[in-house]
């Protein structure tokens, strides 16, 4: 089995180097990509997967801030295909989201993508098809800037992290609709139970029992889909291959880490190593320094690590802790160093139901900090939840004044519905279920800082509130209750400056993706709020973004969980 | 009869078909407007029973095929006696999303026993109740103005990830008594037990089980007269099936 991946791999690198942008040319450089579908074997898995230029991931597409590429992709496939740039700046038609911005590639066609970059940074493409971004159809993305990078480096990896399975995306929806818990492993059982009553007494086990009885829910409900059935991947290699970046000590190696895959957040390390993070989402930021940082589908991060020895582990272990992705920064190939040991697996709590935890105590390590209100419209604690549509005036944010806000609360009880979360939070200095108090600095949302203010200094002028709804048992997902399919498009008027608040209803992250415009971040940093292209929700929290709608079309919207998306938590969002 | 037990077959057959059908379909692409269809199939007991002198297979199962909102349920519990004869309960339904937790369905029954098979409309209810119990109530109507109910319980309890255990109760109700139909006014039948299973896969976990079983007034008496008892325990062993 290694030996497969071995040669495949080769096979990877060598149509890679067929790849590399032609250059020179007046009409810029370019790209060509042929999509095929063939079986490969990673590790202990051979399954049909959905190959660019024969290789998983895709071949890197490198290019330079302010060139025009154009970058054909050839169908060679018996289904439609399509590509994404995930966080690249493109008009609406050639941003590769198949019945909104285009018609989608068909079997045997070519399509050519033109446009021109405005941005530089670390980015990555992916399909927009079916599940076919599961099966292998990802790559990265580079960006040179015109003028340099910010910070110096000497050498460079990157670090494309991915799940990969034998088991089909129809038919992991398939198991994900009849039982939701299929892949949980972790469920409570007689065991938890007798270590519960051994560790908080009879009378607490059975009262935490009685409230996760009375909502219906799972604190074990972490993953929907977990290392049951996904291995995970780094550049395409499981942690038994160990991918091995090479570089020297005491070099700065920049390792451009994203998050390819399809349903897995990781929590990535180098033991030994401080993280020194430069960029997120492709934006430069004040560098920070970071033993850790939490990273949800779709997004990426740049840091810059000092190699102190001749071999450190790169180690991302998934949300749920059911499994890993490893690889090795060494001085010379075959080297290894000591691989951690999976933290333990966290649970969920009645605060991340958005419940009042008070009533429900002794969930140590997961609890809202007192009157934390760091940001400049917190305090909107979400009453009784009321149904319909309605417009009202906001009070409280602080600079711009009272704001028009649309807001559609979901309904409680609707079929799309399981929770509604009654008490929120918006503070953004929590790093996130299972990673608080491990002793490790953690990155989190408030420590994103800007290196450059934003370009446009405009306050909002409306803001619109979205509620991040599921009901898990039937596996269905969506806004404010409403799947994709029972909604109209969210409508932006060109230019106009607005500002998005999402709240999650629900008890799991969602990293929410808007395409061709940027969310900007709303944290403490004033106008050095961070530019990213997806942003992770926590459970019971709410968090807002600006936006500028500065590119007309229609944009897809919606969570990057890829089972979440297909079934309903997306929206189009129309610039006009 | 036999017309009706082998349209009864085909259909669960045809239901069972479906999901490998459905699979073929990809959750729907980014932008497919239309709600994806999905197609399940579950046998929860498959049961091989001795007793009375007479060795009957039991299959209790369901099977469905639709949107998030509306779905064609068919429901069987059936026992194939050495003969071939099939008896039981046959349900096709169609189900509709009521609410978070619970789905409402309306369709066809049909009862077959030995000496008769009775038809009613069905109505009722089923989803997850708080404490994730199970439940599915449901009331028929006949002909001749007989009515009928069905309640049925249950709930897994995890003794690991793998070994599950499933208590569960089940009762019928009848308006009337009806000796050809083996069956009491008031109270008819009830099973109680449980299940333990090991979960080879989500897919395939054989189990044993211990279940009480009951039949009263009538019920009781035809039962009796077909020289089996009206109250007994039983030892079950039995594969419970997901397609």
């Amino acid at each position: 089995m290694r030996n497969l991946t071995r040669r495949f791999m080769l096979g990877a690198a060598a149509t890679l180097l067929g790849v590399a942008p032609g250059s020179g040319s007046s009409a810029g450089p370019s790209a060509a990509l042929t999509i095929e579908r063939r079986k490969i074997q990673i590790g202990r898995r051979r399954a049909d997967a959905v190959l660019v230029n024969g290789s998983l991931p895709g071949p890197t597409l490198r290019f330079r801030e302010g060139e025009v590429v154009s970058i054909t992709v050839t169908n060679r496939m018996d289904q439609p295909t399509s590509i994404h740039w995930h966080g690249v700046r493109v008009p609406s038609d050639m941003d590769g989201v198949p019945g909104l911005s285009f018609h989608g590639i068909a079997p045997g066609e070519t399509f050519v993508y033109r446009f021109e970059l405005h941005q530089s940074g670390t980015y990555w493409y992916h399909a927009h098809t079916d599940g076919q971004e599961q099966e292998g159809l990802y790559g990265a993305f580079i960006i040179e800037p015109a003028d340099g990078w910010a910070e110096a480096f000497e050498r460079e990896h990157i670090v494309m992290l991915s799940d990969w399975t034998d088991e089909t995306p129809a038919r992991i929806v398939h198991n994900l609709k009849t039982r939701p818990d299929h892949y949980n492993r972790g469920q409570r059982t007689l065991g938890t139970f007798a270590a519960d009553v051994a560790r908080q007494g009879l009378a607490a086990t059975l009262a935490d029992r009685v409230a996760w009885g009375e909502m219906r829910m799972s604190p074990t409900d972490l993953a929907d889909v977990t290392g049951a059935t996904y291995d995970f991947l780094m550049n395409g290699q499981t942690a038994e291959a160990n991918w091995t970046a090479l570089c020297r000590i005491g070099e700065r190696v920049r390792l451009r880490v994203i998050n390819a895959s399809s349903m897995t957040f990781f929590d990535v390390r180098i033991p030994g190593l401080k993280l020194r993070v430069v960029e997120a989402d492709g934006n430069d930021l004040v560098p920070l320094e970071v033993d850790e940082f939490r990273i949800g589908p779709a997004e990426t991060y740049d840091v810059i690590v000092r190699p102190t020895a001749s071999a450190h582990t790169i180690f991302a272990q998934t949300l749920d802790r059911s499994g890993f992705a490893r690889g090795t920064l060494a001085t010379s190939p075959g080297l290894a160093a000591p691989v951690p040991a999976l933290d333990p697996r966290p649970l969920r709590t009645m605060a991340d139901m958005g419940m009042d935890h008070g009533a429900h105590g002794g969930h140590a390590g997961h609890v809202m900090p007192p009157g934390a209100a760091p940001n400049a419209h917190a305090g909107h604690a979400t009453g009784a939840p009321a149904n319909g549509a309605m417009d009202h005036a906001a009070m409280g944010h602080g600079s711009g004044g009272p704001l028009p806000v649309t807001e559609n609360r979901p309904s409680a009880g609707a079929v799309g519905v399981d929770n509604i979360a009654e008490t929120t939070w918006s503070d953004l200095d929590r790093p996130g279920i299972g990673l608080a108090g491990n002793g490790r600095r953690v990155l989190t949302y408030a420590d994103l800082k800007a290196r450059l203010p934003g370009a446009d200094p405009r306050p909002p002028s409306r803001e619109i509130v979205l509620h991040l709804t599921g009901n898990m048992q039937r596996y269905i997902w969506g806004f404010d209750g409403r799947r994709m399919e029972d909604t109209g498009p969210l409508e932006l008027r060109v230019d106009e400056r607005v500002r998005i608040t999402l709240v999650n209803d629900t008890m799991m992250e969602h990293p929410v993706h808007l395409h061709g415009l940027w969310s900007e971040l709303e944290n403490a940093h004033g106008e050095f709020r961070p530019y990213k292209h997806t942003i992770i929700v926590q459970p019971a929290q709410r968090v807002s973004f600006l936006v500028t709608a500065d590119e007309p079309g229609a944009w897809a919207f919606h969570c990057h969980l890829l089972y979440h998306m297909a079934l309903g938590m997306m929206r189009t969002v129309l610039v006009a | 009869m036999t017309l009706r037990t082998i349209r009864v077959l085909l259909c669960l057959l045809a239901l069972l078909a479906a999901p490998a059908r459905a699979q073929t379909m990809a959750p729907h692409p980014a932008m497919d407007m239309e709600a994806p269809w999905n197609a399940s199939a579950e046998i929860e007991r498959l049961e091989g029973q001795v007793g009375a002198g007479r060795a009957t297979v039991r299959l209790d199962g369901h099977a469905w095929i639709g949107t998030d909102e509306d779905r064609l349920w068919f429901k069987t519990d059936s026992r194939l006696g050495p003969s071939g004869a099939i008896e039981g309960r046959q349900e096709l339904l169609w189900g509709h999303a009521a609410s978070t937790f619970f789905d409402v369905l309306g369709g066809a029954h049909v009862d077959i026993s030995r000496d008769v098979t009775r038809t009613w409309l069905a109505f009722g209810a089923q989803g997850m109740a708080l404490h994730f119990i199970d439940v599915e109530a449901f009331a028929y109507a006949g002909d001749r103005g007989r009515f009928a109910g069905r309640l049925r319980l249950a709930t897994d309890l995890a003794f690991t990830q793998d070994l599950v255990l499933q208590p569960f109760v089940e009762a019928n109700a009848y308006s009337r008594s009806d000796l050809a139909g083996g069956t009491a006014a008031g109270l008819s039948d009830l099973e109680a037990g449980l299940l333990l299973r090991y979960e080879v896969t989500r897919g395939f976990a054989p189990y044993i089980g211990l279940a009480y079983e009951a039949r009263y007034g009538d019920a009781a008496r035809s039962a009796r007269a077909e020289g089996e008892q009206a109250q007994r325990l039983r030892l079950l062993f039995g594969l419970r099936l997901a397609f």
